[in-house]
């Protein structure tokens, strides 16, 4: 009885541990391709700067009058261009969190269905090259939550993009380094390892346990 | 391969318990009913645990509970409880509880938790169900970033920081700290469905956010509601919540009424009577935001920063009154807003013009009520005390009687007094006691009571008068002319009988006697004038007054008075008469009178000092009125409401209507030098005549004096009282020294007792310092007082 369910649990874990490697590889695609817009946008925040500071009147470029302005439009409309792009960056982040959310919780109702028959005991048994069942569950769990968190702030992060403050947006690529060191943590590695460990050893532990 | 098992926080008897395998599993199962008991020691949630809204138990405590992992747990902890997901222990130790407190009722914070122990029976299993809404209300870090966030990306934010969160009604959930979160707190308002169990949001679940509100005003909110209890000061209460509580209450129908808010009160009292706590207290009670400004805070060192200041403070206390009612307390205006032009302190002025701007300014928009203290009233720039900047002015002052008795019977009744202590007679006894002086009389006398044993837990009568005897009041502390003088017994004073009944009489009495004296229709005499040859124990009298009647004693003498500044020596009189008056009953002994006040008929050089100081005095003992700043109690406290009091009430309001006044005592062995102005009746109106002693009088002086030198068998009193003519008490003192003495002398320092020759003898050196010529005068004076 609990084999059958121990097993099933592994396999819906199996089932998780490819979709969320998948998910990850494309997370970190994502966020690698957040960086030169940001870049960008930081070199056209220098650049609107030296513009406003320029003295128009006093150049040869100063019998164009609505020269500032057409360029400060530009200038508008190349940001506003890289904000889009960072808005399909986030479309794409959030297609990963959603999906591993949703298979972390597909794998968490499992659990909560079988627990009766998988017992306490089975669930908490370790060997020595395999992880326990709630180990491997709360690793899920911490990917899914990493996942979240993550999301939230980069998305707090680009919405607080604004063109007005051309100082702030000067200072973006530190910024999103900031955020980026303080989610360093290799939290989706680990668990990964652990379900995998999981996955390929739980077997040796049934036969253990069984004899 | 080994995966990381030991965090830190964790015990290391467990790591070896967990390596050997679940051996013990079976046996959790079968020690089942003794786990109720069990201690669980709470240790320091791992940093990897920390926002994940887990808690970490042992597997047997896993087993007792029959929890499923992940399933919502309600641990019960001191000071609130928490909702947590319940995990088992990486190192599979039993006897640990490791908790996140994401979600908790609101105070529990991590660092109660550290170090407590816990018993399994604190722990609750609950059943989950998800939610379909809940509405919550939200705290912000700051008013800055409430106005930056656009709602929906608000709206947005809660859910994703809800989900998979496990809550129940009324539950806090801590958002952990990150940079671009502006988000702290989320309260869970309602839940549907509404139900005991705990309820998970899922991204289903729809979150509406009911109410935003910035951390400060949170923080506020969740203080501790106990109640600030004030006693004494109802009636100023009163008037003070009318006025803050008002424009909070009916912002319309004023603004329908085209009334401006009023939006200042100013509160003026001496030191320690509570003006601070009854602002705090009414802050509470309306659940007001109390903003304090102090001086010092405001001042900068560079030009121009202490304005900025200022505004600062201001712009705050605008901020919060977006979120509610809020009042800004000035505490100690006169530093801030002292008269200007007086110093040529030209930053100074600046600051002043800055507040006064910014006073009116505040008008425009209600929700803040300005509230400001000050003990020296006189001391601020009179633009501040207009209506529409401090529109209103309230006076508390020093507590009469009845007032103490409250206040007293307020600060003992959290306190353990035993069945003798009577409050009614500590109220008569502390005369001039502010709150702040009985509370520090009640703190004393708590502390004598531990001195004396630890082990008592009742405070009785004798604490009280001992603490009495160590606390002082605070008006006192600065006070001119504050004495303390041995206390002297009528007994102590030889003869003088009649003199004695009449002090009695005219000071004793009616602070006594007080029904007696209403009852007759009778006031009592303002001042009293004790008039006599020197050494006539004129003195000694007063001082056997101020022991027999319990009230504040004040001698002032002309080393007190006089000073090389003009106008000095008028204002510490005045000032002396003041006190007094805070103090009510008072003393006011003015030795040696002659000395201090001239007499503007027998002086030739009009202007002296002497005749300020005495149109001074005169004025105070018969004065037109008080000054408004010196008001004390309320004005109604007498009419009306008499019919329902008892007995015991009424007669503490004669107490304290009788004795609402100070007395002056006055004493010259010149009293032909003094103004005539100053001895007619409403002024000093009795005026005694203590004449020397007569024979019986010397008896009883050189029994006294004598009590402590041994005699002689041959020694006759009687005797030396008739050789004694015309000798002052202190004369006789000096005769009884003399021959004690000379006894000493003669004998040897062995001598045991005085023998009559020795009087005999000194009577030869000691002479009287009376004259006839000089009782002559005193007699002319007398019978000329019994003619007129």
């Amino acid at each position: 009885m609990a084999m059958a369910a121990m097993a099933a649990m592994a396999a819906a874990l199996r089932a998780w541990a490819t979709a969320a490697a998948r998910q990850d590889a494309a997370w970190r695609e994502a966020l690698a391709r957040c960086a030169p817009p940001l870049g960008s946008l930081a070199g056209l925040a220098a650049q609107m700067r030296a513009a406003k500071r320029l003295p128009w009147g006093s150049s040869p470029l100063g019998a164009f009058r609505d020269l500032p302005e057409r360029l400060w439009r530009k200038q508008r409309g190349a940001a506003e261009a890289l904000l889009e792009q960072l808005g399909g960056r986030r479309t794409e982040l959030r297609a990963v969190r959603d999906a591993v959310g949703t298979a972390g919780a597909a794998v968490l109702r499992l659990y909560e269905e079988r627990a009766a028959e998988l017992g306490l005991e089975a669930v908490l048994r370790r060997g020595p090259r395999c992880p326990s069942l709630a180990d491997a569950l709360e690793g899920l769990q911490d990917v899914e939550r990493y996942y979240r968190h993550l999301y939230l702030e980069i998305k707090l992060f680009l919405l607080h993009i604004r063109c007005d403050s051309l100082a702030d947006m000067e200072t973006l690529p530190q910024s999103w380094e900031r955020i980026l060191e303080r989610y360093k943590g290799d939290v989706v590695q680990d668990a990964l390892l652990k379900v995998s460990l999981f996955v390929d050893n739980q077997r040796e532990l049934c036969s253990s346990a069984g004899s | 391969e080994h995966l990381p098992q030991r965090r830190n926080g964790q015990p290391d008897a467990g790591g070896s318990r967990a390596e050997q395998g679940l051996p013990y599993l079976a046996e959790g199962a079968a020690c089942k009913p003794s786990m109720e008991g069990a201690a669980l020691k709470l240790l320091l949630l791992d940093p990897g645990d920390e926002g994940t809204q887990r808690c970490r138990v042992g597997p047997s405590t896993l087993a007792f509970l029959g929890a499923k992992i992940g399933s919502p747990l309600r641990i019960s902890l001191p000071t609130g409880c928490c909702l947590c997901t319940v995990w088992p222990r990486h190192d599979l130790a039993d006897g640990y509880l490791q908790v996140d407190v994401t979600c908790s009722t609101a105070g529990v914070t991590t660092r109660d938790v550290a170090g407590l122990s816990l018993s399994v029976g604190q722990l609750q299993l609950l059943a989950y169900r998800r939610l379909t809404k809940a509405t919550v209300r939200v705290v912000l870090k700051s008013a800055a970033l409430k106005k930056s966030t656009p709602r929906a990306v608000l709206q947005e934010t809660i859910r994703e920081l809800l989900r998979n969160i496990y809550v129940l009604l009324h539950y806090v959930v801590t958002v952990a700290p990150s940079l671009e979160n502006p988000v702290m707190y989320i309260e869970i308002l309602s839940v549907d469905p509404l139900v005991d169990e705990a309820g998970l949001i899922t991204p289903q679940t729809s979150v509406k956010i009911k109410e935003v509100i910035t951390y400060e005003w949170y923080r506020h909110l969740s203080e501790d509601t106990a109640k600030t209890s004030i006693a004494g000061l109802d009636d100023v209460g009163k008037s003070l919540k009318e006025i803050i509580d008002l424009p909070f209450r009916f912002p319309k129908t004023f603004k329908k009424l085209g009334l401006s808010v009023p939006n200042g009160v100013l509160l003026i009292g001496p030191p320690g009577v509570g003006k601070t706590l009854m602002v705090k207290a009414v802050a509470k009670e309306l659940g007001a935001y109390l903003l304090c400004i102090s001086g010092l805070a405001v001042y900068g060192s560079r030009p121009g920063e202490s304005e900025e200041n200022l505004r600062r403070v201001f712009e705050k206390a605008r901020e919060m009154a977006y979120e509610g009612p809020t009042i800004l307390f000035i505490d100690e205006i006169d530093s801030l807003c002292p008269k200007r032009g007086r110093s040529n302190n030209a930053p100074e002025d600046r600051i002043v013009a800055q507040l006064l701007t910014l006073l009116d300014g505040v008008g425009s928009e209600g929700k803040i009520v300005i509230t400001a203290a000050t003990n020296r009233p006189d001391a601020l720039d009179p633009a501040l005390r207009r209506p529409g900047r401090f529109d209103r002015e309230v006076v508390i002052g020093t507590p009469t009687l009845t007032q103490r008795r409250s206040i007293l019977q307020l600060l003992t009744s959290d306190m353990p007094i035993s069945t003798d202590v009577d409050l009614v007679k500590l109220a008569e006894m502390t005369t001039g006691y502010v709150g702040a002086d009985l509370t520090a009389l009640c703190r004393e006398a708590a502390m004598q009571a531990v001195f004396h044993s630890s082990l008592k837990t009742v405070i009785n009568m004798a604490d009280f008068q001992e603490a009495f005897k160590k606390t002082q009041p605070s008006s006192f502390r600065s006070a001119i002319g504050l004495t303390e003088c041995k206390p002297v017994t009528w007994e102590q004073i030889g003869g003088l009988e009649d003199v004695k009944l009449k002090l009695k009489q005219s000071v004793e009495w009616p602070m006594k006697f007080p029904q007696a004296f209403a009852r007759m229709g009778l006031s009592h005499p303002k001042g009293i004038l004790l008039y006599g040859p020197s050494g006539c124990a004129k003195t000694t009298l007063v001082k056997a007054l101020a022991t027999s009647c319990h009230c504040s004693f004040l001698s002032v003498s002309g080393a007190d008075l006089f000073s090389p500044y003009v106008g000095d020596s008028e204002k510490i009189l005045s000032q002396v008469f003041r006190q007094a008056r805070a103090n009510a009953p008072a003393i006011i002994f003015l030795d040696e009178i002659d000395s201090i006040l001239g007499s503007r008929s027998h002086c030739k050089t009009s202007h002296g000092v002497s005749e300020r100081v005495l149109s001074i005095l005169l004025n105070e003992l018969d004065g037109i009125g008080l000054k408004v700043t010196e008001r004390r109690g309320s004005k109604l406290q007498l009419e009306g409401q008499c019919q329902e009091q008892s007995d015991e009430e009424r007669k503490l309001e004669f107490h304290e209507t009788l004795n609402k006044d100070f007395m002056v005592v006055a004493a010259t062995n010149r009293p032909d030098m003094l103004d005539d102005a100053l001895l007619r009746p409403g002024r000093l109106d009795k005026v005694i005549y203590i004449p020397p002693p007569d024979l019986k009088g010397r008896l009883s002086i050189l029994k006294i004096c004598t009590k402590k030198i041994p005699l002689d068998t041959d020694v006759s009193l009687q005797d030396v009282a008739v050789l004694t003519d015309l000798f002052s008490g202190a004369d006789i003192e000096n005769l009884c020294k003399e021959a004690a003495l000379l006894a000493l002398q003669e004998n040897g320092l062995e001598v045991t007792a005085v023998k009559h020759e020795h009087f005999v003898k000194s009577l030869r050196t000691v002479k009287p310092s009376l004259s006839m010529k000089y009782l002559e005068f005193y007699e002319k004076i007398y019978t000329r007082e019994l003619a007129s």
